[in-house]
């Protein structure tokens, strides 16, 4: 069994997303996901992983799937 | 008051909270071992049990009237799974430093006990710890746990949680 690298890191594209769904703000993205503007901020930024709960929240309020929000760089 | 918070106008309700916290701690609880190094006039404990009360009550006022300040310009939103994270990731470090304190502590107890209890030719130094100082060691290190676990709350809101 080969070895998994523990430097990868979780990709989202959030923001484009967003921006094809009406433009839709920062601030009404997490209203609709239940997180606070702060968040969705961090999320978009790289700077948090969110909870599988929240991400598939995400995929559902995009109507897309999961793996179109979000996508796992193994290089980091 | 208003022009200094606006330094930290990147920061949401919740960092500056935590500023608020990190700073009032430091202040307060830093002058009182301050005090206590420079001019040790009054060590007793009932004098120690005086400053604790004036510091709980400042600390209350510092608190009350910085959070009316910056609600002025923030909403406290609920705090969520991010919030949670992070509170969790810095309650270890800050557990960290309080089991590192309580450690050095109880081991200079212990020593210098075994030190004097011995027969060993030379007195120990500085003798057996008294009460005070062993009170005064102890809020030492729940002091830097607080100030550890909000510093690194701070960080972590400023930095990220990636894993």
């Amino acid at each position: 069994m080969g070895r998994t690298k523990s430097s990868g890191r979780i990709r989202n594209h959030m923001r484009r997303l967003r921006f094809e769904t009406g433009e839709m703000t920062q601030a009404e993205l997490a209203e609709l996901i239940g997180v606070t503007r702060q968040t969705v901020v961090a999320i978009e930024g790289d700077k948090y992983a969110p909870s599988l709960e929240v991400a598939f929240r995400i995929a559902t309020v995009f109507d897309v799937p999961l793996d179109s929000v979000f996508e796992y760089d193994p290089e980091g | 008051m208003a022009s200094f918070l606006n330094l930290f106008n990147g920061f949401s309700y919740k960092e500056k909270s935590i500023l608020i916290s990190l700073l009032a701690v430091s202040g307060l609880y830093g002058g009182y071992f301050l005090d206590m190094i420079q001019d040790p006039v009054d060590a007793s404990l009932a004098a120690m049990l005086r400053s604790m009360v004036g510091i709980v009550i400042a600390l209350v006022v510092v608190h009350v009237v910085f959070h009316i300040v910056i609600s002025l310009d923030d909403v406290d939103e609920a705090a969520d799974e991010r919030d949670r994270a992070v509170a969790r990731r810095a309650s270890v470090v800050g557990f960290n430093v309080l089991f590192l304190a309580v450690l050095l502590v109880t081991g200079r107890i212990i020593i210098l006990g075994a030190w004097a209890e011995s027969e060993a030719p030379l007195d120990a130094p500085g003798g057996l710890p008294g009460l005070f100082e062993i009170a005064n060691l102890l809020l030492a290190g729940l002091v830097l746990s607080d100030v550890a676990y909000y510093a690194a709350q701070l960080y972590f809101y400023r930095r990220g949680l990636r894993d």
